[in-house]
């Protein structure tokens, strides 16, 4: 059977599961499975990320992340389209830089967090460079198989038409391997919060991972807040999963994949 | 040829030949020798069987690819790249047109690419749609029109910068037979209204002898120039008249024993 269309099933649901999620945890604690000094209950984390909200460090703590994050992102984007469209054109300099790209992804960032905190100390240059080298690699490649599965037609029109140089790249190479860019993007992301927050964390950087540490510190009067944060981190990253994917539905909406997305919402609703 | 044909021709192809991945063990030769002349205004049809190099041909004479040896010359000029003044329509609409672009954006493409102002495009745009039938559809995404209609826009497209050749690559194949027959009369009309020269690549031998001037019967792989015939229908054509006409019939059986397999 097919799910019922009506627009408030699709919210009621997930609201529910949520809900009995929380019950659960509130019960698990109340009952004394665990023990409330290592993991506080629902009541009293909500009440820390309540009190949290309304101070200025949780404010400022996920600016420092968000700025960590985007100024990666931009970096990570503009280099990777650029280094990416570059390879996928020039046979040579690809197969040249396939073991390098492939070494280098393959190095886990957290490995290289020693090293980074040692040359460039806490800071947001660390954290921006941390997150760089995570999201970097995988985006690159991404660009490359994008271009590269460009429609042979495509390119001819393109050749056809006399559009070539700039209005080539922005009007017809990045328009067609965007498919695989937002895909990119969209992994790039998620490697980049996650890397702010453990550069935060065990590099000491401003931010949401540095005051889960400190809340960890302060005993254990402060572990409500230490999940408040941690929460946080979480809603943070569903945030950015969700404006990628609002994101991908305005800017493809002329793609196959956005079309029959609309196409079977309105056989759904008819 | 004579040097004074060569001077006024379009086009002039003499002796080519492609070999795909020449030199190595996968040699193909696609064309051995090539040779034919289009004249200012003509409409040429190349035919052949299936799987002759018909679009290796017209690839090369767009300047898409380059031949193995012989030389192609578009208005007594060598041919490197695809010249300004060259309009291509591809047979796959749906992947020629972009879809992220609308019919408006696409037609104006080679506009913006060939320096025109952006205050004169949009008049041009409109010119040009209207020239192949269609208004209003230059807000629409060509993925909301039909197959007959996207072609229409993609033809559009190469007009919109008033071309001096128009090379087609069987580009009515794609659409039902009703559609076809419109494109078919469009084209001609399209022809006779902008008196621009027409070279369309078919392996359909009615639609060659309906649209042409003259038609040019490629043999089978790797191609020579089997022969080249004259279709003496005049300018006015229709559908029913033309296609039901002595003439058409005896250039259609004069056609088919040309094309056919087992005759050689």
């Amino acid at each position: 059977m097919s799910m019922p269309a009506h627009g408030w099933i699709r919210w009621i649901l997930p609201s529910l599961t949520v809900l009995v999620v929380l019950l659960f945890w509130e019960l698990v604690t109340a009952a004394g499975v665990v023990s409330p000094l290592q993991f506080p209950s629902m009541t009293d984390s909500l009440e820390a990320l309540w009190r949290e909200f309304g101070s200025e460090r949780l404010w400022s703590a996920v600016g420092a992340t968000m700025l960590g994050w985007l100024i990666g992102m931009v970096i990570t984007i503009v280099l990777g389209l650029v280094v990416g469209t570059a390879l996928a054109f020039n046979g040579f300099a690809r197969r040249s830089a396939a073991p390098v790209i492939e070494l280098f992804k393959a190095i886990p960032s957290i490995a290289i967090l020693p090293l980074v905190i040692l040359v460039l100390g806490s800071t947001l240059p660390m954290k921006v460079f941390l997150i760089c080298f995570a999201a970097f690699w995988p985006f690159v490649i991404q660009v490359i198989y994008g271009v590269q599965s460009m429609d042979p037609v495509v390119l001819d029109t393109s050749r056809a038409l006399g559009v070539r140089g700039p209005r080539r790249f922005f009007w017809v190479s990045i328009p067609s391997a965007s498919p695989y860019l937002v895909t990119g993007m969209r992994i790039a992301s998620a490697q980049a919060l996650i890397l702010s927050i453990v550069a935060e964390i065990v590099g000491g950087a401003e931010g949401i991972g540095r005051n889960i540490l400190l809340a960890q510190n302060s005993g254990t009067t402060a572990y409500p807040t230490m999940y408040a944060y941690i929460i946080v981190a979480g809603l943070l990253g569903i945030l950015l999963t969700g404006a990628f994917f609002l994101m991908e539905r305005r800017v493809m909406h002329w793609h196959e994949s956005q079309r029959n997305i609309r196409a079977s919402s309105k056989v759904g609703r008819a | 040829m004579t040097i004074t044909q060569t001077d006024t021709a379009v086009l002039a192809v003499d002796g080519l030949r492609k070999i795909y991945n020449e030199g190595t063990d996968q040699a193909n030769m696609a064309i051995d020798r090539v040779s034919f002349l289009v004249e200012k205004g003509e409409f040429v049809c190349i035919v052949g069987p299936s799987g002759a190099g018909k679009t290796t041909l017209l690839r090369c004479i767009s300047g898409l690819a380059a031949p193995s040896a012989g030389s192609i010359a578009f208005e007594g000029e060598p041919l490197d790249s695809v010249p300004e003044q060259l309009g291509l329509v591809f047979q796959d609409y749906s992947r020629s047109l972009y879809p992220w672009f609308t019919n408006g954006k696409n037609v104006a493409l080679p506009l913006a690419a060939r320096g025109v102002p952006k205050s004169e495009r949009a008049q041009r745009v409109t010119q040009a749609l209207t020239s192949v039938g269609l208004g209003h559809v230059e807000k629409k995404y060509p993925w909301e029109l039909s197959g007959g209609m996207q072609q229409r826009v993609a033809i559009a497209r190469s007009l919109s910068y008033r071309p001096e050749l128009l090379l087609m690559d069987e580009p009515f194949a794609s659409v039902d037979a009703q559609t076809r027959f419109d494109l078919e009369d469009l084209i001609l009309k399209v022809r006779r209204e902008l008196g621009i020269t027409v070279v369309l690549v078919t392996h359909d031998i009615d639609e060659a002898i309906y649209l042409s001037d003259r038609i040019v019967v490629l043999s089978k792989n790797p191609s020579v120039v089997k022969e080249v015939v004259t279709v003496p229908l005049g300018a006015e054509r229709s559908q029913v008249e033309t296609r039901s006409s002595e003439t058409f019939l005896e250039l259609r059986s004069h056609l088919l024993s040309l094309v056919m397999p087992n005759d050689d």
